[in-house]
């Protein structure tokens, strides 16, 4: 059997940037998305042969960081709100610009079932387990999520690009 | 498209933009810090234990953040807003952010302890207006008080020294996301929802004649924008007069947001500056959203004075790309530099 610590870099390497692409869109800043990899990353690197041996390491990491980055958000909005932070969207990306703005102006929760759900793919109750919550709780976040999205929910003044 | 489909694009495009990166060596750094930290936890515990003292964890502190702008080609520095409007631009302490321009010398600031503050360019002073939990996220301002939206209450303040906070009293509707003073009322809109006003000595909201499924654009401008961000508004109307402009798209613009006299659209790839009217447009690229004061848009590292059709760039925070950050409140422009934060204040820019 090859030692643990080999395998896991070579998931690591092979991984990375699905990893990196995935934080991307959970946390829209690419210096917090690394922050989350990595994260995930060192509690999988504790588990890995329990993770290894159930054939499911990366679905364990992606669940691990969703759930990491609800709670981060709670304790990082207020830093965010004074800093600048670096939008992954060029200025004169004008349509882009604003779903990435209304997306990032939801709840952690709510904008976190739309990724899952429209970027990881998930069905509801995949998103619900990986995310700990009821198959009801998710069907009314992402319906709330989808209402604030259609009606204009950025603010026009006072508010930090 | 539907606004499932928008979004799963939009997902799509912005997880294309993730530099792929060795996070191996920052992974097992972390790793070693836990396991000491470890090590010295269970250390710590048994001196708990037999002292009876406590520990606590700090939580580390914020990166710095990472560089996602696409360079952009270098600009002339004839025009820097410096030389252009010199009066306009300040340095002000890091502490603080702009949220608003009040005045040619004064903006209102969100303080680090979680105040509300004006600070004045000219003395380089600031004085508290109120202290709360977290920067509001609606407000306006003018040159006598700030109002501001706290957990569906509107709140005034008057921006004099020695002022107190007070509740003006409840704005129903949990999509409000525009406000604005009028005299001695403060209104405000959401979207298809008309505009509201209320009284700032205490009253009832109601709705602004005329104005129903129009939406705030600058007291006493509102217009008919549409849900759909490609489509186009029909007209701005002045809800204190009645007076209505009509608004005519040029040729192959979409989803233009316009003021009484100015709106910016896009057509293709690039942002459209175009008279209300339809009687003249232009190519700017970057700029959007509606113009401060009916004259000023920003947008890659420009402010564009329609006006007098003047381009202005400022410098922004430099990134290793090439590119620039900034941010934006009302009427303000400002980014961190040299240990402070540079500010552009529109309302210092003269009238021509």
């Amino acid at each position: 059997m090859r030692p643990w610590k080999v395998e896991f870099e070579e998931f690591v390497r092979a991984r990375s940037h699905a990893l990196l692409r995935y934080g991307l869109v959970l946390t829209g800043s690419a210096d917090d998305a690394a922050d989350l990899v990595q994260e995930a990353l060192v509690k999988l690197s504790s588990s890995w042969r329990r993770v290894r041996s159930k054939d499911d390491p990366e679905g364990y990491v992606r669940t691990i960081m969703a759930r990491q980055h609800v709670s981060w958000w709670r304790r990082r909005r207020l830093e965010h709100l004074t800093a600048e932070v670096p939008s992954p969207v060029h200025e004169d990306e004008h349509e882009l610009g604003e779903i990435w703005r209304r997306l990032r102006a939801l709840p952690a929760r709510q904008r976190t079932v739309l990724v899952l759900r429209y970027y990881e793919d998930l069905a509801d109750a995949e998103i619900a387990a990986r995310l700990g919550i009821s198959q009801a709780t998710v069907r009314s976040q992402a319906s709330r999520a989808l209402a604030t999205l259609r009606v204009r929910a950025d603010a026009l003044t006072g508010r930090w690009r | 498209m539907t606004t499932e489909e928008k979004l799963a694009q939009a997902l799509r495009t912005i997880a294309d933009r993730a530099e792929n990166q060795d996070v191996l060596p920052g992974v097992m750094a972390k790793r070693r810090r836990r396991r000491r930290r470890k090590a010295k936890g269970a250390l710590v515990a048994v001196c708990a234990a037999a002292l009876g003292w406590g520990a606590m964890v700090a939580w580390p502190a914020p990166q710095v953040v990472v560089d996602t702008a696409e360079p952009r080609p270098a600009q002339p520095e004839g025009n820097a807003v410096e030389r252009v409007w010199p009066q306009a631009v300040f340095t002000m302490p890091a502490r603080s952010r702009p949220l608003a321009a009040i005045s040619a010398t004064e903006v209102l600031v969100w303080g680090d302890r979680g105040t509300l503050e004006v600070y004045d360019a000219t003395s380089k002073g600031s004085r508290t207006v109120a202290a709360l939990r977290q920067a509001p996220q609606h407000l306006a301002v003018d040159r006598e008080r700030v109002v501001w939206l706290a957990d569906g209450q509107a709140w005034v303040a008057p921006l004099r020294a020695g002022g107190q906070a007070r509740k003006v009293g409840p704005v129903p509707g949990e999509n409000v996301d525009r406000m604005a003073l009028a005299g001695q009322d403060v209104v405000w809109s959401a979207p298809l929802d008309g505009v509201w006003r209320m009284r700032i000595d205490g009253g009832v909201p109601e709705r602004v004649p005329g104005s129903k499924g129009l939406q705030l654009v600058e007291w006493p401008w509102a217009t008919d924008e549409p849900l759909d961000m490609r489509t186009n508004p029909t007209k701005v109307v002045n809800l204190q007069t009645g007076r209505t402009i009509k608004v005519h798209p040029a040729s192959g613009v979409e989803g233009l947001r316009c003021g009484p006299t100015w709106c910016t659209g896009t057509r293709g790839d690039d942002t459209v500056v175009q008279s209300s009217d339809g009687s003249w447009n232009d190519v700017h690229r970057g700029l959007r959203d509606y113009p401060f004061r009916d004259r000023f848009f920003t947008g890659s590292g420009e402010i564009y004075d329609a006006r007098t059709r003047t381009t202005v760039t400022f410098e922004g925070t430099q990134l290793p790309s090439g590119g620039k950050q900034w941010s934006s409140g009302s009427g303000v422009i400002f980014w961190t530099q040299d240990g402070g934060v540079r500010v552009v204040n529109l309302a210092a820019v003269a009238q021509p």
